[in-house]
């Protein structure tokens, strides 16, 4: 019998309390040194919840109004830009706006940011993953003003998510694949492989050019829409959804940790990561509690 | 149906505190704070120049997912959802089928009647089957077609009874009755659904003039395409968040408004509402601004198809700013007109 790993990545819902504190501080009603601190508090609260869930698992990212916006603050030459649907869950996003190639700016990690809640946007606790737009998805969701082109840009924010892991201390990276590839899997692994353990989570098929790399693979990849093969290819451990981030139906562990246990089986795997199928945040607080708990059990953590 | 340049609101406009503090609280209070955030909002209104009162900012509504579920029977609610940054809905989830347990807009409707002159032109916004579809999750029904039919049928009981309140204040005209459809062309595989949705919700009812309003999409053609053949007679669409700020009728100033060209080709008899004014900024576009913004979409489409509107409801606004909006607005349209 394998391992069955839990992973719970990206962004957590805010609870009642954290959303009106956020709608005061909006309206000027509250200091931002205090909604600071109740970020604090929820993030501490949630993590707690992620440690009993989860084995691998990423920041909350509470204070994040959408995936794109802190990186979009924190890199000079993107600024945010004009609210775009995400189609997926009807939820809206600010369009990042390339105007030149992105640079690592180290003073801004630490700054509160305009058009963002209070700082600090990249936390990493002992043991858990930084995440990050995988710059695929960073570039295909933004508006390129500059003409830097998608392979450039994909370079020089690989290179800024370096910096950024080192300063943070973080040692594992979880990059999230927001849209599916159109070709094949940029080379992403080549950037950051031997300094840190990068794990993909991804809606995209696999190229197998980048993956086959020797010694370019990543640490984990997380399918979402196909074969699990593709995972195998390109990941150390391969990883399936088993909770739905799209629906409040609740599942059972059991028959996740079932259909789990069939794929290890007929795989004949050694390791399987079960996570969510997207970030938690299109449900409702108590739903993704709920659901967290689920995703605990199947996997056994708890 | 005409244009005509007629300046309206989309929908929604910001509460007073006194009402938004108070409003889930419900009960005899609540309902005066309505009435009298609804007088106060018709007031604006007309002192900024729009000729079309719309509802009077929807103060009867908290928000436009939420108010039609809560006349609903089949949904149940668990908590707040975000829509973007930290705006938060009350997202449904469809456990039993849907029907219409109570009247959506009747004592909103009735409201508006008894307290605008006649000649004041009013419009009623709901919120369309395929947004109610795509905005509620799905624990119940095998397929969302299923689904977003009862939702229609819910909201074609709704127009009837509408109607019918239009038909007993004597108005002249027909009733202006505006599906909102925000989530219209999120989906390109279902366009079919959405048609679909349409037309069951306004099958049979005569006497109205229908226009759908739709916003934030990536492609209005998927829209024209997929109901040109229904009974709407206007499209009330945002065009301003895309465009940028500064003035002038070149294409680099206006790209937006570029896009109007496809509505012209595409529905010739069809009116269009354009969005001017964007709701998701504080910054309060000059009337000059909003101008060339008309002049450039004038270009494509005779003035006398064309209305003015903000992109969307101004409830992400505050009152003074949405109210500074409105005002250029209808300054903007003295401009053009001369």
């Amino acid at each position: 019998m394998g391992k069955l790993r839990t992973m719970i990545y990206g962004i957590y819902p805010r609870s009642d309390s954290l959303r009106v504190a956020i709608s005061r501080w909006e309206r000027g009603k509250e200091t931002t040194e205090n909604l600071r601190n109740a970020i604090s508090v929820e993030r501490s609260e949630i993590l707690e919840r992620f440690r009993k869930s989860a084995e691998i698992y990423t920041d909350p990212c509470v204070n994040w109004h959408d995936i794109f916006r802190p990186i979009a603050g924190v890199l000079d030459g993107i600024s945010p830009g004009r609210l775009e649907r995400y189609t997926e869950t009807n939820t809206f996003f600010r369009k990042p706006v390339i105007e030149k190639l992105p640079e690592y700016d180290g003073k801004r990690l630490k700054q509160d940011l305009p058009e963002n809640l209070p700082a600090p946007y990249f936390r990493i606790e002992p043991g858990s993953s930084l995440l990050l737009p995988a710059p695929y998805s960073l570039y295909r969701a933004s508006e390129d003003t500059s003409g830097v082109g998608e392979g450039r840009f994909a370079g020089a924010v690989m290179d800024a998510y370096a910096e950024i892991a080192e300063e943070t201390g973080a040692r594992k990276i979880i990059l999230r694949e927001v849209f599916p590839y159109v070709s094949g899997l940029p080379d992403y692994a080549a950037y950051l492989n031997g300094r840190f353990e990068v794990s993909l989570v991804t809606k995209g098929r696999v190229g197998k050019t980048g993956a086959s790399h020797s010694g370019n693979r990543f640490e984990s990849v997380i399918m979402q829409d196909q074969d699990i093969g593709f995972a195998e290819e390109a990941g150390k451990v391969p990883g399936i959804p088993v909770i739905d981030a799209s629906n409040t139906l609740l599942e059972s562990s059991a028959d996740a940790r079932i259909r789990a246990e069939g794929i290890m089986n007929e795989r004949g795997l050694k390791e399987l990561i079960i996570t969510t199928s997207d970030h938690l945040d299109f449900l409702p607080r108590v739903i993704a509690d709920r659901k967290l708990a689920i995703l605990g059990e199947a996997g056994a953590v708890l | 149906m005409t244009g005509d340049l007629i300046t309206q609101e989309i929908g929604s406009f910001r509460k007073p505190e006194y009402l938004s503090t108070k409003f889930r609280k419900g009960g005899k209070e609540v309902h005066e704070l309505i009435r009298r955030a609804t007088d106060e909002t018709l007031g604006l209104f007309r002192k900024t120049g729009l000729n079309n009162l719309g509802v009077g900012g929807e103060m009867f509504r908290w928000e436009m997912y939420e108010h039609l579920a809560e006349h609903l029977s089949g949904i149940k609610f668990h908590g707040f959802v975000r829509s973007f940054d930290n705006r938060y809905f009350r997202k449904g989830s469809v456990v039993s089928q849907v029907s219409r347990i109570s009247p959506f807009h009747s004592d909103e409707l009735q409201y508006v009647l008894e307290n605008t002159d006649r000649k004041e032109q009013v419009k009623v916004p709901i919120t369309g089957a395929y947004t109610m579809t795509d905005w509620s999750f799905n624990e119940r029904y095998p397929g969302r077609y299923d689904l977003a039919m009862d939702f229609s049928d819910a909201i074609h009981s709704e127009i009837v009874e509408l109607k019918e309140i239009w038909r007993r204040s004597g108005r002249d005209g027909p009733l202006q009755v505006q599906i909102d459809e925000p989530a219209a062309t999120t989906h390109p595989a279902e366009m079919d659904m959405l048609r679909d949705t349409v037309e069951r919700s306004i099958e049979g009812i005569q006497g109205c003039e229908f226009s759908i309003h739709v916003c934030y999409s990536t492609d209005y053609r998927l829209l024209y395409k997929a109901l040109a053949d229904t009974g709407l007679h206007g499209y009330n669409l945002e065009f301003a968040n895309r465009d940028t700020l500064s003035p002038g009728l070149s294409p680099d100033s206006r790209p937006a408004y570029q896009e109007v060209s496809d509505f012209a080709d595409a529905l010739p008899d069809r009116f269009l509402g354009l969005g001017v004014t964007d709701v998701h900024i504080d910054h309060v576009e000059s009337p000059e601004l909003i101008r060339d913004r008309i002049e450039y979409a004038s270009k494509f489409l005779d003035p006398g198809r064309i209305r003015l509107n903000p992109d969307c409801g101004l409830r992400t606004r505050s009152r003074d700013t949405g109210l500074k909006k409105l005002e250029n607005m209808t300054r903007a349209r003295w401009l053009f007109t001369g």
